[in-house]
């Protein structure tokens, strides 16, 4: 552990850190807006943000953060979480017209009925089929995140009732607050920080002999933490850090990070549904055969004993 | 825009009128539906549950990083597994073993094949140089049995080849064999695991076990036996003998006192489905069958009907009347695996070289139909 904490960089772990779980923020900032905002309308007289922390927090953020969260949900959440995004945040639009502008009816009609039921048709206008092969397929789950939330939204823009309200919206917020944490902690730890490596290793010399004469050499894959003067440094894949000689390592190839292979088989005209929209646009597959030495075997050359040109 | 400095001019809480009460109550409702949904969507999402991916599976098989692929083969059987004097393994059961080994990412000189006896199939032991080792695969003409798979602990893979029980006799013996009772009274050499033993008890004849099937010739040959029974794709490479293929090739002779010999359909044998044992490890043995289902559903993959033309299809001329093997690949099984969206649409094939397309006419004669009675368990 102190080997790493030595060699892996500050910077590199924050990145990862934070390329990792630029998904949360805007789930932390919508919900907790949206549970506020319900609070602040349904019970407005237990809307105390001297007290609460929910209140205080609705309170004091400015509605370009909510913008913005939803802008960067709308980046960096998979298709199938887009639903959801837009239930979110229209939910906080209708919420925010309806605290602020209570006295115009005609606008709160727009923004809490008319907006959601327009956002809801376009939305099965588009996802409709994609939730039809999820249910085919035996893929409710991405049925459910498809279909629910657009409906969904025509429900939920107005308030709650009073006495439940403040129950009702804390207890979810706690409830948000406990998970998250868990999840993302769970994400960051799975994040790569240190990039994968195949070193090929030729075997102690004999007495006398050359490196590695007349016994092949060995693969040695794993996470690659520094090369020294002396050592090429390796995590291998039992978690036990190596120290190879570097007089011994016949040749070395960086291994591309496995990228998950999605779960779900549904795509929406072309678009996967477990795909962001970045992921989307740079949707790639490989173009090249990946080296046999990622795989742990050894190339001819390797084997024959020649060293890497 | 801050909301803090918003003005707060609240909707009436109390007092309300009845159909704002009831709005309210079925938004609560509403709202708790739809979180226990989506709640209830989140789960299999977080957790993460589905089926794996062809790395997780070589992952759980233990082939990552593995340098070399051990084959368990029979090594004098021709036509289906043969060790050639220069060391070269070839044979139908050799073939299968490079399409599974190139799926598996093997390449050619990363597969060895090492010769195997019957009885030590199902423990996956075979001779490497002084002791045995247990392999990784057993590709050895190994009938898929439930006595095997239940008492023996064999773990069979998806069948890769259809044959059946038949026997044969030197050509210069003129008593017609039509069933296992014109074997009555007669000596009869079979391999030692084979479960035609007590059935030739039954009809009459005189069985004797043998640990290699060219042990069982060698006897008919020299006079000490006067058939021979075993899966039909195994006897006809004996039958064939040193007869030129179509491109002139031929089996090498290994055995002394060669004579013509005659294969006769005893047409009352179960069908013999043979499988790779791929032992406990249900990884392995699911991207075995992985392997079997790119080969029997990707058009573009003609790697099993490569291997029938080249070792099966040409021998049918000196086999007649019985039909050495059926010439289409057994239904494979369908191995759920996680793929890519362009994986899915395309299976990906051998990644060993040798898998050109299938030459017009391989899926020539349909076998006979599988009778499904009695197995030999060649």
């Amino acid at each position: 552990m102190l080997l790493l904490v030595q060699y892996v960089s500050p910077l590199g772990l924050l990145s990862a850190l934070l390329i990792a779980l630029v998904w949360a923020f805007p789930l932390v900032v919508l919900t907790f807006g949206v549970l506020g905002r319900l609070l602040r309308l349904s019970a407005p007289e237990r809307f105390d943000p001297e007290r609460s922390l929910l209140a205080s927090w609705t309170a004091r953020t400015p509605g370009w953060v909510a913008t913005g969260a939803v802008a960067l949900g709308a980046l960096t959440w998979q298709l199938r979480f887009l639903p959801t995004l837009l239930m979110l945040g229209l939910c906080l639009l209708a919420l925010r017209a309806r605290y602020l502008y209570p006295d115009q009816p005609t606008r709160i009609l727009l923004v809490s009925v008319a907006a959601p039921v327009a956002a809801a048709v376009l939305a099965y206008a588009l996802l409709a089929p994609a939730a039809w092969t999820a249910l085919r397929s035996g893929e409710p789950a991405t049925a459910a995140l498809l279909a629910v939330p657009p409906v969904a939204t025509v429900l939920l823009t107005g308030p709650i009732p009073a006495g439940s309200a403040r129950a009702v919206t804390h207890g979810l917020a706690y409830a948000v607050a406990a998970v998250l944490p868990l999840v993302t902690g769970a994400v960051f730890l799975a994040a790569p920080v240190l990039p994968s490596a195949a070193v090929v290793v030729a075997p102690p010399a004999p007495d006398g002999a050359t490196p590695g004469g007349g016994v092949e050499p060995e693969v040695v894959l794993g996470a690659l933490i520094t090369v020294t003067d002396t050592s090429t440094v390796l995590l291998d894949r039992t978690a036990s850090v190596r120290f190879l000689p570097n007089g011994r390592v016949r040749s070395q190839v960086l291994c591309p990070q496995p990228r998950p292979v999605p779960y779900s088989v549904v795509a929406v005209h072309g678009w996967p549904v477990e795909e962001t929209v970045l992921d989307w646009m740079m949707l790639r597959r490989p173009v090249a055969a990946p080296d046999v030495r990622c795989a742990g075997r050894l190339r001819i050359e390797d084997r024959s004993g020649r060293s890497p040109g | 825009m801050n909301e803090a400095g918003e003005p707060r001019t609240p909707e009436p809480a109390a007092g309300a009128p009845p159909r704002t009460d009831r709005a309210r109550r079925l938004r609560l409702v509403s709202l708790a539906a739809v979180l226990a949904v989506l709640a209830a969507a989140m789960v299999p999402i977080v957790l993460r549950l589905g089926p794996p991916t062809r790395d997780d599976l070589m992952d759980r098989a233990g082939l990552k990083g593995k340098p070399e692929l051990l084959i368990g083969a029979k090594d004098d059987q021709p036509g289906v597994s043969q060790r050639l004097p220069n060391d070269v393994w070839r044979g139908f059961d050799v073939d299968i073993a490079y399409m599974i080994a190139g799926y598996l990412g093997f390449d050619r000189s990363q597969v060895r094949f090492l010769p195997m006896e019957s009885e030590d199939r199902a423990r996956r032991q075979a001779r490497d140089r002084d002791g045995f080792v247990t392999v990784d695969l057993v590709i050895a003409s190994y009938s898929i049995t439930k006595r095997r798979e239940e008492e023996e602990g064999a773990v069979f893979s998806a069948p890769y080849l259809q044959t059946e029980q038949s026997v044969v006799t030197l050509s210069s013996d003129t008593r017609p064999v039509s069933s296992l009772e014109d074997l009555a009274d007669r000596t009869v050499c079979t391999l030692t695991t084979s479960t035609a033993i007590p059935r030739l008890r039954q009809a009459g004849a005189r069985p004797i076990g043998r640990n290699r099937i060219s042990d069982c010739f060698q006897e008919m040959f020299d006079g000490k036996v006067e058939a021979v029974t075993s899966d039909a794709a195994i006897l006809a490479g004996f039958v064939t003998g040193d007869r030129p293929s179509d491109d002139g090739r031929r089996f090498p002779v290994t055995l002394h006192d060669v004579k013509p010999l005659q294969h006769w359909d005893i047409g009352e044998s179960a069908a013999e489905r043979w499988g790779v044992n791929t032992g406990p490890n249900e990884a392995l043995r699911d991207l075995v069958d992985l392997a079997l289902y790119a080969s029997a559903r990707d058009p573009e993959n003609s790697a099993w009907e490569q291997a029938y033309a080249t070792n099966f299809r040409w021998q049918q001329r000196y086999n007649f009347p019985q039909p050495v093997a059926v010439g289409e690949q057994p239904d494979p099984r369908k191995v759920e695996v996680r793929q890519w969206p362009w994986e899915r649409i395309a299976l990906p094939a051998p990644a060993y070289p040798g898998s050109p397309a299938a030459p017009a006419g391989t899926r020539g004669p349909a076998g006979r139909p599988r009778r499904g009675r009695r197995s030999s368990g060649c």
